[in-house]
């Protein structure tokens, strides 16, 4: 009990920022409701509801949904939510803010080890390889073709 | 026509806006989903089927998946943190076929269950009702 409410106490604990280290799949900005400059999750889900919807009538082509419900952020872009620091936990991302810094919990040389461990991830399952060493070559293909897919 | 193999499927969570994918997935099962319908059977009916009409909604079991359970691992810390503060969340399952075909779906409710066994690595079971249609993406 004490883990969750430790957990829960990190949530709610208002907006924090990080910095992607990679380009990833991120949710479409017009889907970011908010309100009062704080995300409104239960509406920006009510969003991406209406456009599975239209997706699942056929009312849009899947390309179209896609393109409707995320973006492409290259490496640098802030991701400003009240759950970025699990980005940092998993190595996908860097603190921007004190407040991220501290919901993560993670020295510097942890941060580092965080993002290697999210590189060696990444290449495994982007390759599809057994061991997460996968050769530089495959991996550098992989990225490509993830990429070339993000932007559509 | 195509076969598809099941190695190299992604189970994806919405963490901060960001789909990430859940390590050590073992298995998975995407919501199923039906077109639901009720029995209208009546005492004069003259054919001897069971007669059925559509309710004109569109149903869609709970998903379940199987991990291998790591308490410190972000996306798995993210489980408890829908739980222990209920929200709802974005999934999606991305298959490893040519056109990388998805099932994008919103779950309402969620449930987490660690088995721990002698002779076998820490697992957990995950499980969502869903909320709404899931959409299968080509």
């Amino acid at each position: 009990m004490a883990f969750q409410l430790s957990l829960r106490s990190r949530v709610l604990g208002g907006v924090m920022k990080a910095r992607l280290i990679r380009s990833q799949e991120i949710t479409h900005p017009d889907l970011m409701i908010t309100r009062g400059g704080v995300l409104d999750q239960d509406a920006s889900l009510r969003a991406r509801q209406v456009q599975m919807n239209l997706c699942a009538s056929r009312r849009i082509t899947f390309d179209e949904y896609k393109k409707r419900i995320s973006i492409r952020a290259r490496e640098g872009h802030i991701v400003d939510h009240p759950s970025s620091y699990l980005l940092v936990m998993m190595g996908a991302a860097e603190p921007y803010d004190d407040e991220c810094r501290q919901a993560c919990g993670m020295t510097a040389p942890k941060i580092e080890a965080a993002l290697i461990a999210g590189e060696k991830l990444n290449r495994a399952q982007a390759t599809g390889q057994k061991r997460y060493d996968a050769a530089d070559g495959d991996a550098a293909r992989a990225e490509a073709k993830r990429l070339e897919r993000l932007d559509g | 026509m195509a076969f598809s193999k099941c190695k190299g499927t992604v189970l994806q969570i919405d963490i901060a806006s960001t789909m990430t994918t859940i390590a050590q997935l073992i298995e998975v099962e995407p919501p199923s989903m039906s077109s639901s319908s009720f029995e209208n059977l009546t005492l004069d009916q003259a054919g001897v089927g069971v007669a059925r009409e559509l309710t004109g909604y569109t149903d869609a079991d709970p998903f379940t998946a199987m991990i291998f359970w790591d308490s410190a691992l972000a996306p798995h810390i993210k489980l408890s943190d829908d739980i222990a503060t209920p929200v709802k969340t974005t999934w999606q399952v991305v298959f490893p076929n040519t056109g990388a075909s998805e099932i994008d779906w919103v779950t309402a409710g969620l449930k987490f269950k660690a088995t721990v066994a002698a002779l076998d690595g820490m697992k957990a079971e995950i499980e969502g009702d869903i909320d709404g249609v899931p959409v299968v993406t080509a």
